[in-house]
C-alpha cells in the first residue's frame, strides 16, 4: 500500500497532538500577557499618583528620587499623553520637560540604536519633549532609520528643535523620500520655529542639487503667512521638472502681483507639465482675468492641459463654465470633449 | 488492450491522498508561520492607547473611500462608525454607485449634503458619469460622490481620482470599523519600511447588537449558516493571512477593510474593471508590479485592525456570494498567469501563487472528484471502510482540528466572542462543519469554475 494505515494513523496522532499543543500555547500566552499587562498597569498607576501628588505639592522628581523600576519608556510617555489631557495645572507642560530631561533623556540615549524598532521609537519621542544640543548626532542616526515611525517622530522632534544643522539634516532626508513621508514631513514642518525659514532660504542660496532646492520650496510654503520673495528666475527655468514646478508653485503664492502674468506666459512651455501645473496654479489664485488664455489650452494636444485648464474654467464658477458650454465640436472636437467631461455632460 | 479501471480508480485515490496531505502540510506550514505575527500583535493589542503612537495631526492623511450600491439598510451606521474613529487626519468619500434604493436619501436626510463642484483628477481611468457632488456642512470631512452604476472597482477608482490623500482605505458599505481599527493600520504600515497595503480583520455582524455605528455587544449569530461562516472567516483572518508574511504578504485582502498606499495603485491603474474580485486583484497586482520593478516592498495585514460586516443569512445569497468569489480568484490568477512557477517573481511566483491555484482552484474540483473516487473505490473494494474512516479523519478532520485550534487562538487572545454560549457555538459549528456546509461550498465552486469556463467558451 502506497499509504500504509499505520502512518494514517500516526498522521491523526500528530494533527490530534498539534491542536493540543496550540490550546495549551493560546492559554499560556494569555495568562503570561495577561500578568504582564497588570505588573505594567500597576508601575504606571504608581507613576501617575506620584506625578500628580508632585504637581500639587510643585516638588518635581528628579532621576535619583525615581526608582529604577520605573524608569520604563513604554510606560511613561503613554503616561504623559494620557495626563497632559487629565493634569489642568499650569505647572504641568514645565514639569513634563523636566521629567524629561531629567529621566527619560538619560534612557533614550542609551535606547536610539537599540536592534527593537519600538525601543528606538520611544527614544525618538522622548526627543520631542525635551533635547540638548549633544543630541543632534542621536536625532540624525534615527533620521536615517528605516521604519517609518521612527524617522518621523525623529524628524518631528528635530523640526521641533528647529536648529539650522537639524533642519538641514531633515531637508537632507525628505528629499529623499517617497511622497507618502515626504507629505507628513511638510506637515510636520507646522511645528517649526518661525526662525527656522530662515535656514530654509540659507540653504536655498547654497544648494545646488535640484531635489533638495525643490524640498526646499516645498517647506518654504508651509510659511504661509510670510512668504518671503525669492529671486526663482533660474529654477523656474531649470532642466529638472521636480524643481521647475516646485519653484512655479512657491512663486504663484510668493509673489502673487507678478504671479498671474508670470502663469499666463508659462501656458505656453514647451513642456506640458508646466503648462497643465500653470493652469491649475491660475485656477487656485482665481485668475478670472486670464480666462481667454486658459480657455485657449482647451486646445492643447496633451489631455492633462486640457482638463486642467477645463477644471480650472470651472472653479471659475459661472463665466468659467460658460466658456466650457459654448465649445463647439465642429471647431475643435478635443476642446469640446474635454469641458463636457468635466462638466459630467453627455457627448452629442 | 481493455482499460484497467481497477487500476485507474486506485491509482486515483492514492493521488488524492497525496494532494490532500501535501496541501494540509502546507497549511501546517503557514500555521507555524503565522506564530512570530501572532506573538508580535498580542503584544501590540496590549499596548492600550494606540492613538498614543499615531494620534498627532501630524500623521499622514488617511482618505477613507467607500462605494454604495442599495445599502440604504446599512450606510449611516457605516458612516457613523467611521465618524467615530480615532484616527485624527481622517477622509470619507462616499460613492453612491448609481444605486436605485433610497440610499442617497438617506445620505442627504441623515449628513445636510451641500452640493460642491468636484475637481476629480484623471490618475486613473474611470468611465463613470458623475451626476452630483457634496460635501456634508454636519462633517466637513465626508464628501459623497454620486455617480452612475458602473460597479465596485470603477468607483474605487473614482473615489481614487478624488481624494489626494498619500494613504486611502476602502471600506464595505455594510461594515462597522472599530474606532481604533484605521489607527491600527497606519500603525502597522507605518512600522514597516515599504508597506503598500496592510488588511485589517473581518468579523461577522450578523448577531451583534450595534447602534449609530458602536458595537454593544458582541455576539455569534445563532443561525447555523451564519455561525458556519463566522468560523471561516476567523480561520481565514487569522493564518490564513498572517502565515504568508515570510512570502511578501497574502495574495488576498479583504475588501472589507484595507490600506493602502495611493501611489502603490496609481502605479498598478487602480483597480480591473468588471473584475468579479476586485479586492484580491489589486493585491495580485500590486505584487505583480512590485516584483515586476524589483521595488522593495511589502503587504502586511494586522488582525488587531477590526472590522465587523453583514454576511448572507440564506444559503442562495452565499451561493451567490461564493460564486462570485471563485470567479474573481479564477480571473485573477488567470489575468496574472505569468507569475505562476517564474522565479522573476520570488516567492510569490514560486509559492503563494502555485498554491492558490493548487488548494484554491483545484481544491473544490479535487475534492469532489475525491468523493466520487472513494466511493467507486469502495464498490470495488479497492478500500475498505476502516481505510476510508481513517481517510476522512486524515483529510476532512484535519481542517475541523486546523480551525479548532486557530479559533481557540482567536477566541483566547483577542476576546472578540467572550461569552461561553458563543465558543460552544463555534465548537459545535467547528465540529459539524464537515458534514453538509464543506460540501456544499465546494459544489458551488466547482459550478462557479464550469460557469467561468463555459462562459469564456460560449460568451452569451
Amino acid at each position: 500500500m502506497i499509504v500504509p494505515f499505520a502512518f494514517l494513523e500516526k498522521f491523526i496522532l500528530v494533527e490530534i497532538a498539534l491542536v493540543v499543543f496550540i490550546i495549551i500555547l493560546a492559554y499560556a500566552l494569555k495568562y503570561y500577557f495577561y500578568r504582564k499587562a497588570n505588573h505594567d498597569k500597576r508601575i504606571s498607576n504608581q507613576i501617575q499618583e506620584s506625578i500628580v501628588s508632585a504637581v500639587v505639592s510643585q516638588s518635581y522628581p528628579s532621576e535619583a528620587t525615581f526608582p529604577k523600576s520605573w524608569k520604563r519608556l513604554d510606560i511613561i510617555l503613554p503616561l504623559f499623553f494620557k495626563l497632559d489631557s487629565t493634569i489642568d495645572s499650569p505647572h504641568w507642560p514645565e514639569m513634563k520637560t523636566t521629567m524629561a530631561r531629567t529621566i527619560l533623556l538619560p534612557v533614550a540615549r542609551k535606547k536610539f540604536d537599540s536592534r527593537r524598532w519600538m525601543n528606538r521609537l520611544y527614544s525618538a519621542q522622548c526627543f520631542e519633549l525635551a533635547m540638548e544640543d549633544q543630541d543632534e548626532a542621536i536625532i540624525s542616526f534615527l533620521l536615517e532609520d528605516k521604519i517609518p515611525l521612527v524617522h518621523l517622530h525623529a524628524a518631528i522632534a528635530a523640526i521641533r528643535f528647529s536648529s539650522a544643522s537639524l533642519i538641514n539634516l531633515v531637508i537632507n532626508v525628505m528629499a529623499k523620500k517617497r511622497r507618502l513621508s515626504q507629505t507628513v514631513y511638510l506637515k510636520v514642518f507646522d511645528l517649526a520655529a518661525p526662525h527656522s525659514q530662515q535656514f530654509i532660504i540659507d540653504r536655498l542660496n547654497t544648494e545646488n542639487d535640484p531635489f533638495i532646492r525643490a524640498t526646499c520650496y516645498k517647506i518654504l510654503l508651509n510659511f504661509k503667512d510670510k512668504l518671503p520673495a525669492i529671486d526663482t528666475t533660474n529654477d523656474i527655468n531649470s532642466n529638472n521638472m521636480e524643481l521647475r514646478l516646485a519653484a512655479i508653485r512657491y512663486t504663484a503664492f510668493a509673489d502673487k502681483r507678478h504671479a498671474v502674468p508670470l502663469l499666463v506666459s508659462l501656458l505656453s512651455d514647451t513642456r506640458w507639465e508646466v503648462r497643465a501645473a500653470s493652469n491649475r496654479l491660475l485656477g487656485e489664485l482665481n485668475a478670472t482675468q486670464a480666462i481667454d488664455e486658459i480657455s485657449h489650452c482647451l486646445k492643447d494636444q496633451v489631455w492633462w492641459v486640457r482638463v486642467n485648464a477645463a477644471n480650472t474654467l470651472k472653479s471659475f464658477g459661472e463665466i468659467g463654465i460658460k466658456v466650457l458650454n459654448e465649445q463647439d465640436p465642429s471647431v475643435d472636437l478635443y476642446a469640446y470633449e474635454t469641458a463636457m467631461h468635466v462638466l459630467n455632460k453627455p457627448l452629442t | 488492450m481493455a482499460f484497467d479501471w481497477i487500476s485507474f480508480v486506485f491509482y486515483m485515490n492514492i493521488t488524492i491522498i497525496w494532494y490532500f496531505l501535501f496541501v494540509n502540510l502546507f497549511y501546517i506550514m503557514l500555521l507555524f508561520t503565522s506564530i512570530p505575527d501572532i506573538l508580535t500583535k498580542f503584544k501590540e493589542t496590549a499596548i492600550g492607547d494606540i492613538d498614543y503612537f499615531v494620534g498627532t495631526a501630524a500623521m499622514p492623511p488617511v482618505s477613507v473611500l467607500l462605494p454604495a450600491y442599495n445599502e440604504e439598510g446599512d450606510i449611516i451606521n457605516t458612516i457613523e462608525s467611521l465618524l467615530l474613529s480615532t484616527y485624527k487626519n481622517l477622509q470619507i468619500f462616499v460613492i453612491n454607485d448609481g444605486s436605485s434604493d433610497d440610499t442617497m436619501q438617506k445620505l442627504h436626510d441623515n449628513f445636510e449634503l451641500a452640493r460642491t463642484f468636484p475637481i476629480i483628477s484623471q490618475k486613473i481611468k474611470a468611465v463613470a458619469k458623475i451626476n452630483n457632488y457634496y460635501t456634508s456642512r454636519k462633517y466637513p470631512n465626508l464628501t459623497i460622490i454620486d455617480k452612475e452604476h458602473t460597479g465596485k472597482s470603477d468607483s474605487l477608482n473614482i473615489g481614487i481620482n478624488a481624494c489626494s490623500t498619500p494613504l486611502f482605505i476602502s471600506i464595505d458599505a455594510d461594515t462597522v470599523v472599530e474606532p481604533e481599527a484605521i489607527s491600527r493600520l497606519v500603525f502597522s504600515l507605518l512600522s514597516k519600511p515599504h508597506t503598500v497595503a496592510e488588511g485589517g480583520a473581518v468579523y461577522i455582524l450578523n448577531g451583534c447588537d450595534y447602534k449609530d455605528g458602536r458595537i454593544l455587544r458582541r455576539r455569534m449569530s445563532l443561525l447555523p449558516l451564519v455561525s458556519m461562516q463566522a468560523c471561516e472567516y476567523l480561520r481565514a483572518f487569522l493564518f490564513g493571512r498572517t502565515g504568508w508574511k515570510p512570502f511578501n504578504g497574502p495574495l488576498i485582502l479583504s475588501g472589507a477593510i484595507t490600506l493602502f498606499e495611493r501611489q502603490a495603485v496609481i502605479d498598478v491603474g487602480g483597480y480591473l474593471k468588471g473584475s468579479p474580485g476586485e479586492d484580491m486583484e489589486i493585491i495580485v497586482n500590486l505584487h505583480e508590479y512590485m516584483r515586476k520593478h524589483e521595488y522593495p516592498y511589502r503587504i502586511g495585514y494586522n488582525f488587531s485592525a477590526v472590522a465587523w460586516t453583514h454576511v448572507p443569512t440564506n444559503m442562495n445569497e452565499l451561493w451567490g456570494q461564493r460564486d462570485r468569489w471563485h470567479r474573481g480568484l479564477i480571473d485573477s490568477l488567470l489575468h496574472h498567469k505569468k507569475i505562476f512557477f517564474n522565479p522573476k517573481y520570488g516567492a510569490t511566483g514560486l509559492v503563494s501563487y502555485p498554491f492558490q491555484v493548487l488548494a484554491e482552484f483545484l481544491g473544490p474540483m479535487v475534492e469532489f472528484t475525491g468523493y466520487i473516487a472513494v466511493i467507486v473505490a469502495m464498490y470495488y473494494n479497492i478500500i475498505n471502510w476502516h481505510f476510508a474512516v481513517l481517510l476522512f479523519i486524515a483529510s476532512w478532520g484535519f481542517a475541523t482540528l486546523i480551525t479548532l485550534g486557530t479559533t481557540l487562538i482567536s477566541l483566547i487572545s483577542f476576546n472578540k466572542y467572550d461569552s461561553f454560549k458563543d465558543i460552544f457555538i463555534l465548537f459545535l459549528v467547528v465540529i459539524f462543519e464537515s458534514f453538509g456546509y464543506r460540501q456544499i461550498m465546494s459544489l458551488c465552486r466547482v459550478i462557479a469554475t464550469l460557469r467561468y469556463f463555459l462562459k469564456k467558451l460560449i460568451p452569451f
